[in-house]
């Protein structure tokens, strides 16, 4: 996102059309570019949203009054050549500094809100609980890092999420916070979930059903937990919210589902040779299986994810 | 007894003081409207043009001589007597006649009974000496004297006949019995609740607006009476109170009908105009004609009056069939508009600025709404995907047409259909005609060599095909659909789809086999209300048409009729279309057969074989009934390929077995033994040609009684049949609710009527 308002900053335009244009095109290109391709949906839609609104609302009153006083000045200073472009470019910097300010104030933002998200979650959280977790998020990490310096007792169990094990890195984490933890294999989640008391997932993306899409298993995580009767919070910063609405696991757009190769653990097989070796790298959790979700905006059921993004997109 | 000195006392009130200038004047009137009609085209010339001068006769004849009419009425109340007597002694306890009789205001009690005979009267009046008053078997023991009323008019001698004009006005005669039989939605919140499911309320069956058109001025008296009547519940003490007053204000409320809402309502009533999008557009182009020919009365705003002139012409429309939600809708929002008129504006500029909301509502709200739902929606198609619809559906076809020929996405479309409509035809007619059903070759040829596009399922090769299938073969069919994708007449403010009945079934077996169900709506249907099922409020259709077999009511009585009377001129053309369509209505009984017209869905695996001349690839499922469609193919012809209005009303009922044998020839029983056995070589040209043979006749009603057992369910006083045609289907069964604002859950829809104020 950062690095989106950096670039922004450098865009070279004359007209306010050209910078939404160069804005769509830049942002088509991240998302293709990232391997991250929902979040980073979400967060160029939430830049081209705000974008659209200032072009409409605060560009159009200075706008209008720029292209009667270019008349004016057409009168004046004819010698000029270009007074158009003279009140354009005046108008187009106005513009591109505020959608710069705005879109560090959503970098910004981005910060705060795992804080706010943290503080929701922390109470939820008591002493005794064993929580499980899946992969490894900076969120469920803000929530429990809170919990565990509010002197609360609990235990974690992670999964290792294959096929990148991001789940040692929360293990690794966790223990210099000193919570007690334990990695599980993700095909152990059915055998552990009796133990547990509440499971915690991160989102990459929070689809506008109030669906999740998480790294891989979490379908399975929260198909396990609802049927052990366990309550599922998914934990998502509001700018994850992305106007997409899968029906099932297979309707995602080629650009957001990525197969990724992966290694076996066993040596005494030359698998490689004859089989394929793919497996998607996100799927999506129905909302049906998630209890609430934990935003800045507040705690919310999923159903709620499609109200806020109803209003985000359609004013 | 008292009764009838009650109702002679109404009638004098409301004929006789003025006498004759008053109800010649009246005659006149209508005259001049039906002229107005034809000006504009509703009633097309030459049938008009004959159907005017004994409509003249009509009205004028018996207002020459008092004694006459008298003579009517004196019959009429006879008739009526007769047929509350033998009512009351029938069916003693039932729910109908207790709650007629019970009711305090004996007035009223009254004059439903004269409504109704009145109306048949006039009926049988028209009907004259035409037939064998085969259109009037609605004149049933229950429908108080009705029949009676029919021998009243022997007592008219001096009747003129019609001549030449006799197949015309039969026609006319008998769409207004079958306008007659449009119910109410709403009425069962009206009448007590037992009411709504016995097949027996009298005064549910609506008067024709076609008779209260134009053919005698005492119609329209009647027509209103009946309406305000028709509540007994309600509306009785009020009507009763101030009668005759109402009525002539009625009468004249009647007569400012615009004849664009009266074509409108006939069409909507004959069920020619279906769909609530082409219902909402057609009456919103109508409300837009109105307000062109609108003139402001002296000392009037038009902001003020117009609101005032519209609502008789809502109420019209509304009597000829309910309202859908989008059409509500629709109207408030017209007269929010209307209302927002400033008082002082010109007319010119008023009517300029309504005509033109009104033109953007339809662009914007319904065309463009449709075109962006089929954008939005034909997004989800993915390549070999099956896509499973049920019945029609304006923003459904035309998102599959759009997946198909913009995204040129390659699926196969099921089309569920289920009776009495049979609408699902007109789905597979039209998908087929915009080029679904082509040969999947072409279609291989055309992109399957795009690599932008994967396939998202293992068979790849599976090319477009439209299949159809009834609503009992839903679950076979479903296991093989991937997505299912239905129209909506409404979506309630808690989630729910008000829909066509059968919609429910769908989405409960979709739900069964975890496919998801996509619902297209459009954002003017949505509506606050909510609705716990469909019982608590719905429209009624045709109890008849549930009664009588598809075979038949495909085949329709009306045509017997007019066979009939080729018959006996020997005019054999008809029974010639007839066999046609006997012939168009045989197809291979094997299943095999038939599903071999679609491989994949009869074996998935199996490839279409390109060197099978598979140009028409609709497979047809399990259905034994299915005669318009297979009137679809090309060049089998016949009647039901075309969907006029003989095809699609629902046939006139039989309802004794000695008026049945009357009206049912020869030809009638051995087509349904024909249809029956399904063997075209009992049928031949010779039996329909024989003379009308009472001993045959009774045999063959026989044969048709047993196909049809049902057919006198009115006489079996316990046996009640209920058409509904909407359901509701909870908001969990659907996935997505695909609208021009995107795609959105069901639990926000709520949201987009609070905030946006759809």
């Amino acid at each position: 996102m950062t690095f989106f308002v950096v670039v922004f900053g450098l865009f070279v335009v004359s007209t306010i059309s050209e910078l939404i244009l160069k804005v769509h095109e830049a942002s088509d290109k991240l998302i293709k570019d990232s391997n991250n391709a929902i979040s980073m949906t979400a967060g160029c839609a939430v830049f081209l949203q705000v974008l659209n609104r200032l072009s409409q609302v605060d560009i159009m009153v200075p706008f209008f009054l720029s292209f009667f006083l270019s008349f004016l000045s057409f009168f004046l200073f004819f010698l000029l050549s270009t007074p158009f472009f003279f009140f354009f470019g005046k108008d187009l910097d106005k513009c591109r500094r505020l959608l710069i300010e705005s879109g560090e104030g959503l970098v910004q933002k981005a910060s705060q809100c795992r804080e706010i998200i943290s503080n929701l979650s922390s109470s939820f959280i008591r002493d005794n609980m064993v929580i499980l977790v899946h992969s490894h998020s900076r969120v469920v990490m803000g929530a429990l890092h809170l919990a565990a310096k509010q002197n609360v007792r609990f235990s974690v169990y992670i999964t290792e999420s294959r096929p990148d094990c991001s789940g040692l890195k929360t293990a690794q984490e966790l223990q210099e916070l000193g919570i007690p933890c334990k990695v599980i294999l993700d095909a152990s989640i059915g055998y552990i979930m009796e133990k547990v008391d509440l499971v915690l997932v991160g989102a990459e993306g929070v689809v506008e059903n109030g669906g999740l899409i998480n790294k891989i298993g979490s379908y399975q995580l929260a198909l396990i937990a609802k049927a052990a009767g366990k309550p599922l919070y998914a934990l998502a910063e509001s700018y994850k919210f992305v106007r997409f609405y899968p029906l099932n696991q297979y309707d995602f757009s080629s650009s957001f589902q990525r197969f990724t190769d992966f290694e076996s653990t066993s040596s005494d097989i030359d698998w490689p040779q004859y089989l394929e070796k793919n497996s998607p790298s996100v799927d999506y959790t129905p909302p049906e299986y998630i209890n609430f979700l934990f935003t800045d905006l507040g705690i919310f059921t999923p159903a709620a994810v499609s109200d806020e993004l109803i209003k985000f997109y359609l004013d | 007894m008292e009764d009838k000195t009650v109702t002679e006392k109404l009638q004098d009130l409301d004929l006789n003081p003025e006498g004759k200038t008053k109800a010649e004047l009246k005659a006149e009137r209508a005259r001049l409207h039906k002229l107005r009609l034809e000006k504009q085209g509703i009633i097309d010339h030459k049938q008009s043009g004959e159907n005017l001068d004994p409509k003249k006769d009509l009205s004028k004849k018996p207002a020459l001589s008092k004694q006459e009419r008298r003579a009517i009425q004196e019959a009429q109340r006879e008739a009526k007597a007769k047929a509350k007597g033998s009512d009351v002694s029938k069916r003693g306890g039932t729910s109908t006649s207790t709650n007629l009789n019970t009711h305090d205001d004996k007035n009223k009690n009254d004059r439903i009974g004269l409504g109704i005979g009145k109306d048949l009267s006039s009926l049988g009046k028209l009907k004259g000496g035409i037939s064998h008053g085969s259109i009037l078997s609605h004149g049933t023991p229950e429908i108080g004297g009705g029949s009676g009323a029919l021998n009243g008019t022997s007592k008219f001698p001096n009747y003129p006949s019609f001549g030449p004009n006799l197949r015309e006005n039969e026609m006319l005669l008998e769409s207004a019995v079958i306008n007659s039989k449009k119910i109410r939605m709403f009425e069962h919140l009206e009448v007590p609740n037992d009411r709504v499911f016995s097949g027996h309320v009298i005064d549910k069956w609506r008067p024709s607006s076609l008779m209260a058109i134009g053919y005698d001025e005492e119609e329209t008296d009647v027509n209103s009476n009946n309406n305000k009547i028709s509540v007994p519940g309600v509306g009785g003490s009020v009507s009763g109170s101030t009668a005759p007053s109402t009525i002539s204000k009625r009468k004249k409320d009647f007569f400012q009908i615009h004849p664009a809402i009266k074509s409108l309502g006939l069409r909507m009533a004959s069920s020619m105009l279906e769909g609530s999008n082409e219902r909402t557009k057609a009456m919103l182009e109508a409300f837009s004609l109105i307000i062109y020919d609108y003139k402001t009365p002296p000392q009037n705003s038009m902001a003020r009056h117009l609101q005032t002139y519209l609502n008789p012409q809502i109420k019209f429309l509304v009597q000829q069939r309910p309202l859908s939600v989008g059409m509500g809708n629709a109207i408030r929002w017209l007269k929010e508009k209307i209302s927002l008129v400033d008082i002082d504006q010109d007319e010119a500029s008023t009517k300029k600025e309504l005509i033109t909301n009104i033109r953007n509502y339809v662009n914007e709200r319904i065309s463009a709404a449709v075109e962006s739902i089929a954008v939005n929606g034909s997004a989800k198609i993915n390549d070999g995907d099956v896509v499973l619809t049920y019945s029609h559906s304006s923003a459904v076809f035309r998102l599959l047409t759009h997946a198909f020929s913009v995204n040129k996405t390659k699926f196969s479309v099921i089309v569920i259909d289920s009776r009495v409509g049979f609408s699902g035809q007109k789905m597979v007619r039209k998908l087929v005609a915009s080029g679904m059903a082509r040969n999947p070759d072409v279609l291989d040829s055309l992109s399957m060599y795009d690599n932008s596009r994967k396939c998202s399922s293992s068979n790849e090769f599976m090319g477009c095909g439209v299949s159809y299938a009834l609503i009992t073969s839903l679950g076979y069919v479903m296991k093989q659909a991937n997505k299912v994708i239905l129209g909506a007449e409404a979506m309630l403010g808690n989630g729910a789809i008000l829909s066509r009945s059968g919609t429910a079934m769908v989405a409960l077996a979709a739900r069964n086999y975890h496919v998801p169900l996509l619902v297209a709506c459009e954002t003017y249907k949505f509506t606050e209300r909510v609705q716990l099922d469909s019982v608590v409020n719905n429209e009624l259709g045709n109890p008849e048409s549930l009664v009588i077999l598809p075979n038949e009511r495909n085949s329709n009585w009306m045509k017997y009729s007019q066979m009939d009377r080729n018959l006996n001129s020997k005019d054999d053309s008809s029974c010639l279309l007839i066999s046609n369509t006997l012939n168009s209505l045989s197809y291979s009984p094997l299943s095999s057969d038939r599903f071999s017209a679609w491989p994949n869905l009869n074996n998935r695996r199996t490839l279409p074989d390109p060197t099978k001349p598979s140009s028409n690839q609709i497979g047809v499922f399990g259905g034994n009934n299915t005669g318009n469609l297979a009137g679809s193919t090309p060049g089998s012809g016949g009647p039901p390929s075309n969907w006029s209005l003989e095809t699609l009303t629902p046939n006139l009922q039989i309802l004794s077995k000695d008026r049945a044998v009357n009206n049912m020839t020869a030809v009638a029983a051995s087509l349904s033994v024909s249809s029956k056995i399904n063997n075209n070589s009992i049928y031949n040209k010779s039996s329909v040609l024989d003379p009308v043979d009472k001993e045959l006749a009774n045999a063959k009603w026989e044969i048709f009684e047993n196909e049809n057992p049902l057919v006198n369910w009115r006489e079996l006083t316990n046996l009640k049949i209920l058409d509904i045609t909407r359901d509701i289907t909870p908001s969990e069964f659907v996935s997505v609710v695909v609208t021009e604002v995107g795609l959105i859950p069901t639990t926000s829809i709520s949201v987009l009527l609070r905030e946006y104020k759809i």
